[in-house]
């Protein structure tokens, strides 16, 4: 005997293992893709449910997991913290390459040197 | 293997078990009490937590409990109903579906509302709501089709008078 055609239908909806043909068949019933699509729209409108408990529920539980509160003041004071120290690494690194030098900025290495004697005319002989 | 740590059950799990709860209720106050006093009873328990079953059966197994403690101590003792104020916080474009699902959802029988709504709102297995209810999984994916099939017939005349799901919802 072949299943409920909405039976496979409702189990597919759910993850269960349904045989292929099993699913094929079904869909082949009269008013299964109607069906499909209101089980479709069931979930659609249960996950469109996003009320959440109070604050005042989350202060009661965290008293019960033994969390402590984070005021907001400890959690400006973490923030500032994550600032200063992002400042002095920054600052660190700035002043890192001042005193090493930057090896792009240094002057190219000299090819020929040319001697400079007083008292003689320098232009003569030098290559053009 | 060491326990599981009760503040991580809580993150994982607080935000599903609070809309099963809410569901279930209809009420978002009643909601967050019930899951306060899951949670405490999971810290409560986690030294018990025995390894075979899944952490989201045993935690909805103690939401399933917790329920029925509230429903029983409630019946010794008469009170309001609960007030459905969910439908209150919906945003405006579900409100119609919203109200319509609730009513729906509270006609069910609790066995098939609680499995159904273990599956779409808690994302359970057949296997892991046959383990929070007791029930096999067989006996799990019938509840949750007979719940689909209610609902479709219930929801259907809402829909077809103009409560039909929007676009924006529908992903």
């Amino acid at each position: 005997m072949s299943p409920d055609p909405l039976v496979v239908l409702s189990a597919f909806m759910d993850g269960d293992p349904v045989a292929p043909d099993a699913l094929a068949a079904a869909l082949l019933a009269p008013g299964a893709r109607e069906a499909l699509v209101d089980f479709a729209a069931l979930r659609a409108g249960l996950a469109a449910d996003d009320s959440r408990p109070s604050l005042a529920f989350h202060r009661a539980m965290s008293g019960i997991l033994g969390r402590r509160a984070q005021p907001a003041w400890r959690v400006m004071r973490r923030a500032a913290a994550v600032v200063v120290l992002a400042l002095a690494a920054l600052g660190a690194i700035s002043l890192e390459r001042r005193f090493r030098g930057n090896p792009a900025e240094e002057p190219p290495r000299a090819t020929r040197v040319i001697q400079f004697t007083p008292g003689v005319d320098w232009h003569e002989g030098v290559p053009r | 293997m060491s326990p599981p740590d009760a503040a991580r059950l809580f993150d994982q799990h607080h935000l599903a078990v609070f809309r099963f709860l809410r569901r279930m209720t209809g009420s978002l106050s009643l909601a967050e009490d019930l899951t306060q006093e899951v949670f405490l009873r999971v810290v409560r328990s986690i030294d018990s937590y025995e390894e075979r079953s899944r952490e989201t059966s045993w935690i909805f197994r103690i939401a399933r409990n917790v329920l029925a403690d509230r429903l029983r101590s409630q019946a010794r003792t008469p009170v309001d109903a609960p007030v459905h104020d969910a439908v209150a916080l919906a945003r405006p474009a579900v409100q119609p579906l919203a109200t319509a699902l609730d009513q729906a959802l509270s006609r069910l029988p609790d066995e098939e509302r609680e499995a159904f709504l273990m599956r779409e709102v808690g994302g359970l297995g057949y296997r892991e709501i046959a383990e929070a209810c007791g029930a096999t999984a067989d006996a799990a994916r019938m509840r949750i089709y007979r719940a689909r099939l209610a609902l479709r017939e219930a929801l259907g005349s809402s829909r077809s008078a103009g409560a039909r799901i929007p676009k924006e919802v529908s992903k």
